[in-house]
């Protein structure tokens, strides 16, 4: 059965469509990451899932149910902005969102959330007096102080320091286990990659990608080279057979025109310059991200399988 | 209804339970009637103890006699054997002609504060005049015309000046004083017939029931609808650009939203009637004016606030959910402002004649219907029944269409960033959805 499915779904605002005809099917208990770039509408489309806007056309079924008006009290919702009532009491703050999802006897999942983020010590402060990491656990407590169905987390690990995140992302990971369905958005592919059973990809409104990260770089096979070379400015000048090179420094990422063949461009390589690594590889999500998003992008073609 | 009660509690303390309120709340009354309670205070305490005022008497004969009157009055101003006010200290010049010249010097006298103003009596002002030409004396200060002191000799002066005309006429003080004398005219109310048959005796009708009474229930509701609606409209804008409200639209819907706010801005202004009632009464009971206490219409002044509250709150919701910025909210709500001051602004005309045309009007028109129906009611006009269930019903109509429409505006402009709408988009947004 599907937590989330959105059928033939548009939004627009005013003269601008952000979302545009979108299928959409999440399976209970997955892990499903939202990427696209900045517009691109995966915010609206976390917002029609959780009854904030409702869509021009479409239908929305979410945990089963398709005609509420209201967001379901089974959703946990982080939104992308986050705030707080500064002048509330942590603990105040956090039994005030559990009430409003109707859940009444929540303290002692108050206590758990706060221990677990070791905030115990701060549940009777005021929220303006905690540093940001803590506000940010916080909102995220306040997600899923309800025990929640569905989580939908919008970027939830953008500005944490690399202990926060690993803190929440154990969290999220935790109610995955627990049997809790979790669609987040993220620019950070390489979190998507890690994380993700399946990923969505919209761009300009419209569906690009949606399917397991496996068969999402299937569609694309093989044809990106990793490279380091001992010596050898200049050495992927007008190199045969490579449409595209990319310098991470440490390491340079090359694409293939799908007719050229490896070994060729090894040879050609050996011949330029010292090589000292030389791979094979399927194109990561982040290179099928900019494939996709730049000026690569091929508009309502959709790559993978759900 | 159990999200709407969730939020109208924790709006309810958010209101209540700020030190803002609670200064408010006391300050409110403080500023209002204290403020006249200090001047007085300070113009009978710590006023000059003594005001010296030169008199140039042409006439030769008013001195003596203004002089032994200031000193009369220097007992008079004696409460417990402390002086309350100055004392005044009359001089006078030997020169019985004033000159340009005589009047320029006092002048300077009085601004260096040598004296503080000096009177000019001209001659024969204490003879019969032949014709209707009155003689004039002349008071010069630096604020001649709020003087304490202009209205002593007004009253001095004439006095003497009527006595001694009456005696140069021979005619009798004394008899002029009984033929003169003022008949009042007692102010009464209408007289009742009980079932039995009995006429009741009206009741005598005071200036306290008839203009004060009224006036001030109808500014008590006016602070209470300000003290509730200006903390909601604070609410949402922190909500918005504090980036709460997506978080609340993720748990309740807009209207959700808006209606539990609404009950806790009614829950904050019953509790200031309530602190307001409570002193006020207790006022009254001290003063033994408990009667004047108008229980009568306590359940109409508490209808018509709920109703005041929710039409105003709404609106305030509204602005503050489109606007970014206080700064933008109080140019936004400078016409809402002048709709909500409109009863104060012809409050008198309408307690002077409460069941008149104007009035009666006036008080089915919203939002004026509210504050105008309970000044209307707090006189002592015998409003018909008829027309408080009316201005409910009107008020009612009212107040559900703002908050459909505020509700709607609060939809689109809670998660709405960056450019302040104009007012036809909000009638847009209001309208269409």
């Amino acid at each position: 059965m599907n937590a989330v499915e959105l059928q033939e779904v548009t939004k627009r605002f005013g003269d601008h469509t952000a979302v545009d005809r979108l299928d959409l099917a999440v399976p209970e208990g997955a892990i499903y990451g939202f990427i696209g770039p900045n517009g691109s509408g995966k915010t609206t489309t976390l917002r029609m899932i959780l009854r904030i806007f409702y869509p021009e056309s479409g239908r929305i079924s979410v945990l089963g149910c398709d005609r509420s008006r209201v967001a379901d009290d089974r959703v946990g919702y982080l939104p992308e902005e986050r705030g707080l009532y500064k002048r509330m009491r942590v603990r105040d703050l956090l039994t005030y969102y559990a009430r409003l999802k109707g859940f009444r006897n929540c303290r002692r999942e108050i206590d758990d959330w706060l221990a677990r983020f070791d905030l115990s010590d701060w549940a009777a402060r005021r929220i303006d007096t905690l540093s940001k990491g803590m506000a940010q656990k916080v909102q995220f407590i306040s997600a899923v102080v309800a025990r929640p169905k569905l989580l939908v987390l919008d970027e939830p690990f953008t500005g944490l320091d690399p202990l926060n995140m690993e803190v929440l992302k154990d969290a999220v990971v935790s109610l995955h286990r627990g049997g809790t369905t979790v669609i987040f958005s993220t620019h950070d592919m390489d979190i998507a990659e890690r994380m993700c059973d399946t990923v969505f990809m919209i761009c300009r409104g419209r569906k690009v990608l949606d399917g397991t990260l496996e068969s999402i770089q299937a569609q694309y096979g093989q044809d990106t080279i990793r490279v380091r070379l001992g010596n050898g400015d200049g050495a992927f000048d007008n190199l045969p057979g490579v449409i595209r090179v990319n310098d991470y420094g440490r390491y340079t990422e090359l694409r293939m025109d799908p007719q050229a063949d490896p070994q060729a461009i090894l040879q050609e390589l050996l011949r330029r310059a010292r090589v000292e690594h030389f791979e094979l590889a399927r194109p990561s999500l982040h290179d099928i991200f900019v494939r996709i998003a730049g000026a690569e992008a091929q508009p309502a073609e959709v790559i993978g399988h759900g | 209804m159990g999200k709407v009660f969730v939020i109208a509690v924790r709006e309810y303390r958010a209101i209540v339970g700020t030190k803002a309120f609670l200064i408010a709340i006391i300050m409110m009354p403080i500023l209002m009637g204290g403020g006249i309670a200090v001047q007085i205070f300070l113009h009978n305490r710590l006023g000059p103890t003594e005001r010296k005022i030169m008199v140039l008497d042409s006439s030769g004969v008013m001195f003596d006699k203004l002089a032994q009157a200031a000193k009369k009055r220097d007992n008079e101003i004696l409460d417990n054997g402390k002086q309350i006010g100055p004392r005044y200290v009359l001089t006078t010049s030997p020169a019985l002609t004033v000159t340009e010249e005589m009047r320029y010097d006092l002048s300077e006298q009085v601004r260096k504060g040598l004296i503080d103003a000096f009177v000019e009596i001209p001659v024969d002002v204490d003879k019969l005049p032949s014709g209707n030409k009155q003689p004039q004396v002349k008071f010069y200060a630096e604020n001649a015309v709020v003087s304490d002191e202009l209205h002593w000799f007004q009253g001095k002066i004439n006095d003497f000046v009527h006595a001694s005309r009456l005696k140069e006429a021979k005619i009798d003080p004394d008899l002029v004083a009984r033929a003169t004398a003022w008949i009042n005219v007692e102010p009464l109310g209408l007289v009742n017939r009980s079932k039995a048959g009995q006429f009741s005796k009206p009741r005598e009708s005071k200036i306290e029931e008839t203009i004060f009474l009224p006036f001030g229930m109808m500014m008590l509701m006016f602070m209470v609808v300000f003290l509730a609606a200006q903390p909601m409209l604070e609410s949402v804008l922190e909500e918005k650009s504090q980036r709460i409200a997506e978080v609340l639209l993720g748990s309740a819907n807009s209207f959700q939203l808006m209606i539990g706010k609404l009950i806790g801005g009614v829950g904050g202004s019953l509790t200031v009637v309530v602190a307001y009632a409570a002193g006020g009464c207790a006022l009254a009971w001290y003063y033994d004016a408990f009667r004047l206490v108008p229980l009568r219409i306590v359940p109409w002044f508490i209808v018509f606030q709920i109703l005041a509250v929710m039409l105003f709150g709404s609106i305030f919701m509204a602005v503050g959910a489109a606007v970014n910025q206080l700064k933008e909210a109080q140019s936004m709500l400078m016409p809402i402002w002048l709709l909500m001051m409109f009863p104060i602004f012809v409050w008198f005309q309408v307690v002077r004649d409460p069941m008149g045309s104007f009035a009666t009007w006036i008080s089915f028109v919203p939002p004026a219907t509210s504050l105008m129906m309970v000044l209307r009611m707090g006189s002592t006009a015998a409003v018909p029944l008829w027309q408080p269930l009316v201005g409910i019903v009107v008020m009612l109509a009212a107040t559900l269409v703002c908050i459909f429409a505020a509700a709607r505006i609060f939809r689109i402009g809670i998660l709405a960033q960056g450019k302040t709408p104009k007012m036809s988009e909000l009638f847009r947004w209001a309208i269409r959805g």
